[in-house]
């Protein structure tokens, strides 16, 4: 479907080319916050037509305009009227309405704008359920209230409306009733009239949902202004390879849009992780992004490093998979999670996001310089290691393992590949539980490495540094022994429960390259898989090998190219000294971006590049996505060789062909700013 | 006898709290029971708690709450979040402090340790 999307953190709307938008059973429309749908009807009609739309402008990520005519407008036919609409999102939704008329004579206008709300929470509109509140619509005092109410659980919508009419003597009429509202009234020869709607989206006692929950005023930072100076801040980037130039500019608008204030982040925004379903804090794409845009924007990772401090786990809950130390998944506002229908409250089924969240810290500080939040944090991150050590080792091997107690509404997978089919045998079976996948005990390894460094450098605990380095030691020599597959020469993607290997050659052998787990002697098998035509596309490097027994080019993670997953292979493939690979990644990818305007969807089709000739879109994809948007971004550091070393930033460029020149200018980090330059040598 | 929540926040104020040592901060918490509002003010400081029933203070953050919700919370069977965000409870001021809060409650009594769903090793790693 061709849908308009504008979003400031965790509210959107979804709507069709002329700005309208009704119920779809597959995809949220609407408009959405705090994972409630505030709006799922708002059709405009002008004297009983529906409207044609002319060019829509997406003027910023948080508004929009229509041009629209009348439906009946044909070729050689001039309309008498033009209809603009601007809808902008800020903490509420608003509509600019203007209809100018071009005809000679006064004409009579019937506006009809239909408004209605299914209160429906965006984690049951792929599968409704019936909802157990009640519903309420009411026209009190010239605006139109619809209301859900369940126990104490009340969520609201509030329509007015205004209306200028600046060149005709006498305004129109504006008429609320529970369906909508109807402006009607004779508009003069070549007038203008402009209704100014406001949506407010509320909770108990008239209040927002953020101020409901938090509340107090939040008073936040006029968007436009925000966006300038977020802009203004990020590096430059010279080149003159206009996707390149277009998908960056296009990656860091996308990550202010996505900027979502959680209730405690000490007003700090991390990245949601992506428009429609994942608008909220998911603990592995906003660790992931973060990463990703360190050289670019480090405020993103400090910022996630506190929101998902305070809520760490402390306690065992079957419901929602928690136990001490562990660092959430996700985190939802919705009825079902108010209700504990659902598990996100916050839910922590993720075996990946622990030992993310201590490279996170690492990483940061290696940019940033800045210690004291790495003191400051210091029991979070010892509590982090011990449940690697603990609560994950589940068979008392020292590997991260997982397995789901809430059995009715858990992940089953709790790695990135979450779907249920993500992990499977080579001939497409799929393991019992627990699970260890390979990636996983990479990114343990390097969370060992990292922690030791901070250990030693800023906990004053030499002690806990030799043994952290000592057991990384030991997890990488049995890694090495336990994953390999002999036969095929690459790592399996996980152990089943009785030890054997999960043996499907996949995207996560790249993973483990950027971890560092991988035995140099093995690299350049690894390196030469995962740019051989059974995972590359040639658009990227699919998530499951073709040939292996679940492979489909449109399964979610069997078989699909994720852009991000892409990134963090590229920067693996340089850490083992494979440039020319990591390069040519980088170009396929960024290639790729070109097809989609610059804005790289979660995940594309893994066709072969020869057979389509484009990536093809995956049909449900979020888009825009934190860790696609994020991409780019480590695409550049990777293709740059940009790494801190001390105080100074290093740089050993490696740029593919059709990139002759980059430079990045005024990069931040613990030197001040740097400026970058480098041209190809490929 | 004293009532469940006088037990729980006596017990917090009696053992040092390594989560809380970087907060400063007060809650009060509202509790409503037949009609009459009980007023508990917890206080904390460099990983110290201390509780007393008070009227009338100001604080940082301030919880509401019906008697039984609490009740059943202390006892790990009602998860604190959730009623937040359903509008069970209400809270005032800094939200921190009440997260904060949340996270000292003890989970639901029959959760099991992840490690004890593995045939073999139930209460080997304890």
């Amino acid at each position: 479907m061709t849908a308009v999307r504008i979003l400031d953190g965790n509210t959107f709307v979804v709507a069709d080319r002329c700005g309208d938008f009704e119920p779809s059973p597959t995809f949220p429309t609407g408009l959405l916050s705090w994972d409630t749908r505030f709006l799922s009807r708002w059709v405009l009609r002008v004297n009983d037509n529906r409207l044609y739309a002319l060019s829509v402008d997406d003027l910023e990520y948080f508004q929009a305009r229509f041009f629209l005519t009348p439906a009946n407008a044909t070729h050689g036919f001039d309309p008498e009227l033009s209809i603009i609409r601007q809808q902008t999102i800020s903490d509420c939704f608003e509509e600019q309405l203007t209809i100018v008329s071009h005809a000679d004579e006064p004409l009579d206008l019937h506006i009809r704008l239909d408004a209605a709300s299914d209160f429906a929470d965006i984690s049951t509109i792929s599968q409704p359920v019936e909802k157990k509140g009640t519903y309420q619509v009411q026209v009190h005092e010239e605006r139109l209230h619809l209301v859900y109410r369940r126990d104490d659980f009340q969520r609201e919508t509030v329509i007015h409306c205004a209306v200028q009419h600046p060149d005709c003597p006498v305004g129109p009429r504006t008429e609320f009733d529970e369906q909508g509202l109807t402006i009607t009234g004779r508009i003069t020869a070549r007038g203008t009239w402009i209704a100014n709607l406001n949506v407010a989206m509320l909770a108990r006692n008239g209040r927002t949902v953020r101020e409901s929950l938090r509340g107090i005023r939040n008073p936040r930072p006029r968007l436009a202004e925000d966006l300038h100076r977020w802009m203004t801040q990020a590096p430059k980037l010279e080149c003159e390879h206009p996707t390149l130039h277009a998908t960056y500019r296009r990656s860091l608008v996308d990550l202010a849009a996505l900027r979502y204030t959680p209730m405690v982040s000490g007003g700090l925004s991390v990245p949601a992780a992506g428009l429609p379903w994942s608008m909220t804090i998911f603990g592995r794409d906003s660790i992931l992004t973060s990463i990703q845009a360190l050289p670019f924007a480090s405020e993103l990772a400090a910022a996630t490093l506190y929101a998902l401090s305070i809520p760490q786990g402390c306690r065992l809950d079957d419901f929602r998979d928690e136990e001490p130390g562990k660092i959430l998944h996700e985190f939802r506002y919705g009825e079902s999670t108010a209700f504990e229908e659902h598990p996100q409250s916050p839910y922590y089924g993720a075996a990946d996001t622990t030992p993310l969240y201590l490279i996170l810290m690492d990483e940061y500080e290696r940019w940033t310089g800045d210690g004291d939040l790495v003191r400051r944090f210091e029991r979070e991150a010892r509590a982090a290691l011990h449940w690697i050590s603990t609560y994950a080792n589940l068979m008392g091997d020292n590997y991260i393992w997982y397995q789901r107690r809430n059995t009715r509404s858990g992940l089953k997978n709790q790695c990135w590949k979450d779907s249920w089919d993500g992990i499977s045998y080579s001939d497409g079976r799929l393991p019992g539980f627990p699970r260890a996948t390979c990636e996983l005990q990479g990114y343990a390894y390097d969370a060992r490495i990292r922690g030791a460094r901070l250990a030693r450098e800023f906990w004053n605990d030499p002690a806990l540094a030799d043994q952290l380095e000592k057991e990384a030691a030991d997890l990488k020599e049995r890694f090495n022994r336990d994953f390999w597959v002999e036969d095929g020469e690459y790592y399996a993607l996980a152990l089943d429960p009785d030890g054997g290997k999960v043996d499907a050659l996949s995207s996560n052998i790249g993973h483990l390259l950027w971890s560092g787990i991988v035995d140099s002697s093995r690299a350049d098998r690894i390196a030469q898989h995962l740019v051989g035509p059974r995972l590359f596309s040639g658009w990227g490097v699919r998530t499951l090998a073709e040939g292996e027994g679940r492979f489909n080019p449109l399964g979610y993670h069997i078989g699909t190219v994720w852009p991000f997953d892409n990134s963090f292979i590229a920067w693996g493939l340089r850490r083992y000294g494979f440039e020319e690979e990591a390069a040519r990644i980088a170009e396929s990818i960024i290639e790729a971006a070109g097809y989609f305007g610059g804005r790289l969807p979660e995940a594309f089709g893994g066709y072969d590049r020869k057979l389509t000739r484009y990536p093809v879109d995956y049909p449900t994809a979020c888009s825009p996505q934190a860790w696609s948007a994020g991409t780019p971004l480590l695409l550049l550091r990777t293709m740059l060789g940009l790494e801190p070393l001390g105080e100074h930033l290093i740089s050993d460029a490696a740029l593919p062909g059709s990139i002759s020149r980059i430079a990045l200018l005024d990069i931040p980090g613990r030197w001040g700013r740097i400026d970058v330059l480098a041209v190809s040598r490929l | 006898m004293a009532s469940p929540i006088a037990e729980f926040f006596t017990q917090l104020s009696q053992v040092h709290h390594e989560r809380l040592e970087r907060i400063t901060g007060s809650i009060r918490f509202e509790i409503m029971s037949n009609g009459g509002i009980d007023k508990w003010l917890l206080e904390i400081s460099s990983g110290n708690i201390s509780a007393r029933q008070e009227e009338g203070t100001t604080a940082h953050c301030v919880i509401h709450s019906r008697r039984e919700v609490l009740e059943n919370a202390i006892r790990g069977e009602q998860n604190l979040t959730a009623a937040w965000l359903s509008g069970c409870i209400a809270v005032d001021g800094r939200l921190e402090l009440f997260r904060l809060f949340e996270r000292l409650l003890p989970g639901p009594p029959a959760a099991q340790d992840p490690r004890d769903l593995v045939p073999g090793r139930k209460g080997e790693h304890r």
